[in-house]
């Protein structure tokens, strides 16, 4: 099962959208990402499973909640 | 030794709830820094802190990421009225208001950088209305409301204000210091753009924390800058609130005891709440009427009581008061302004500010020792 990390501009934002997607019986866990990454340096995403990357972007469009680019791929 | 009879709730609530001191103490015990880090403790920190903004958002009508933690209300309305000012700009006050309020007004006048009048905010609703309108400018961009008084207890129409703002295209900062936990406020019913609301008074929660809750899509320049947690390599800070307001470490036992105090207030339930304030200031004012010598100031059913004594200066009822173990708040309380609108101004006045948690025993004590003096 592979992992995707999907960008998340704030860290509020990130719990907000982990709350969303726990709701939603989507799997996501909070994580720092490596500031290499991204040009701004520390930042926050959204772990989980690839296969419902796009299932959660529809829920967080829905929401309104901003997200930005599915940033890093690994293995749980 | 008989118990202490604490009625000066406008300054801070007293005595916290066991669930607020529980919180406070737990989150010295088990939490890290929120938003500044991946472990476990961090985690942990930042979900309680997501939890406080979660529930107070609910509270006051207004999404979790707009639910800025301050260092209490007086950082909240500077953090407002500075962030939202522009250049040139020209902001109505009205006059019921805090120095928290007044003095960041007061600020960007003296640097040149705004103009502002104040209000009469007193009598009914389509006084107060009228009066805003007199003084309305094409440049007005802030109106500033205090929602109650905090020498009194005077309400401001804050719903019919919201609504003429709106009208006019102003932003509405209210000053909820002293309505919080005791009076329904709602940013979306009321059109408020940014509510200004203290932790430790009628939320129970501890000194230390606050909140700047606002309006979805308002913008504000930042009043201080540091570390967000985030986007760390921008020299500047991120757009995005909460982060954009919150430069450093937040304090986090304070908003873990904001959290259980705001639940509290929740499960006690605000009309419970308003009902047994306004009963024991309505009694004590009653009563109070009938003491030779005694003059009430403004509004006085509701939470907070203001009166002198003929004979009297309030520091001196103030020190016979504490004398019986009766805590009560004498002076100006920080509001000249009202000092002047209720008539109190040449000498301040005596306040008695009571909680849900006061009892009508606690008034008959009061009573009892003001009448004493007049013997």
């Amino acid at each position: 099962m592979s992992d995707c990390i999907l960008a998340m501009k704030t860290r509020t934002a990130a719990e907000k959208a982990r709350r969303a997607a726990a709701f939603a019986q989507i799997s996501a866990e909070v994580v720092s990402v490596d500031p290499n990454v991204t040009r701004h340096g520390c930042s926050v995403g959204l772990r989980l499973n690839c296969a419902e990357v796009e299932e959660l972007t529809e829920l967080l469009d829905k929401k309104g909640i901003v997200y930005g680019d599915v940033i890093g791929r690994g293995r749980r | 030794m008989r118990r202490t009879v604490y009625f000066d709730n406008a300054a801070t609530s007293y005595p916290k709830p066991a669930a607020v001191v529980r919180a406070v103490t737990e989150a010295l015990r088990t939490a890290g820094n929120p938003g500044r880090g991946s472990h476990r403790l961090a985690e942990t920190a930042a979900e309680l802190v997501y939890d406080c903004r979660a529930v107070a958002a609910e509270m006051f009508g207004a999404e979790p990421e707009r639910v800025v933690f301050t260092a209490g209300a007086t950082h909240a309305l500077n953090a407002a009225v500075k962030g939202l000012a522009e250049p040139g700009c020209h902001i109505l006050i009205d006059n019921y208001a805090h120095n928290a309020a007044l003095r960041p007004v007061a600020a960007l006048a003296s640097a040149g950088l705004a103009e502002y009048d104040v209000y009469d905010a007193d009598g009914d609703e389509e006084r107060v209305l009228a009066n805003i309108v007199q003084k309305l400018r094409p440049t007005t961009r802030l109106l500033i409301a205090t929602h109650q008084s905090n020498i009194c207890s005077h309400i401001l129409p804050i719903g019919s204000i919201g609504r003429l703002c709106r009208e006019y295209g102003i932003h509405l900062i209210v000053d909820a210091a002293q309505s919080a936990g005791h009076l329904t406020v709602d940013l979306r019913t009321m059109n408020i753009t940014a509510l200004c609301v203290p932790g430790h008074k009628g939320l129970f929660g501890p000194m230390g924390v606050g909140m700047l809750i606002s309006a979805p899509n308002v913008t504000y320049k930042t009043i201080f800058e540091g570390g967000a947690g985030i986007h760390s390599l921008d020299a500047a800070m991120p757009e995005e609130l909460p982060e954009r307001l919150e430069a450093g470490t937040l304090p986090l036992p304070a908003i873990a005891g904001l959290l259980a105090g705001i639940r509290y207030v929740r499960q006690t339930g605000l009309q419970e709440i308003c009902l047994h304030e306004c009963t024991l200031t309505s009694v004590l004012t009653g009563r109070l009427r009938e003491i030779s010598g005694v003059t009430l100031y403004g509004e006085s059913v509701g939470s907070v009581v203001g009166f002198n004594v003929a004979g009297y200066s309030p520091a001196e009822v103030g020190a016979h008061l504490a004398s019986r173990g009766i805590c009560v708040r004498t002076g100006y309380h920080c509001a000249p302004l009202a000092h002047r609108t209720v008539g109190s101004f040449e000498n301040g006045s005596v306040r008695v500010s009571v909680s849900h948690l006061n009892r009508m025993t606690e008034i008959d004590r009061l009573v009892n020792a003001v009448h004493d003096l007049q013997k």
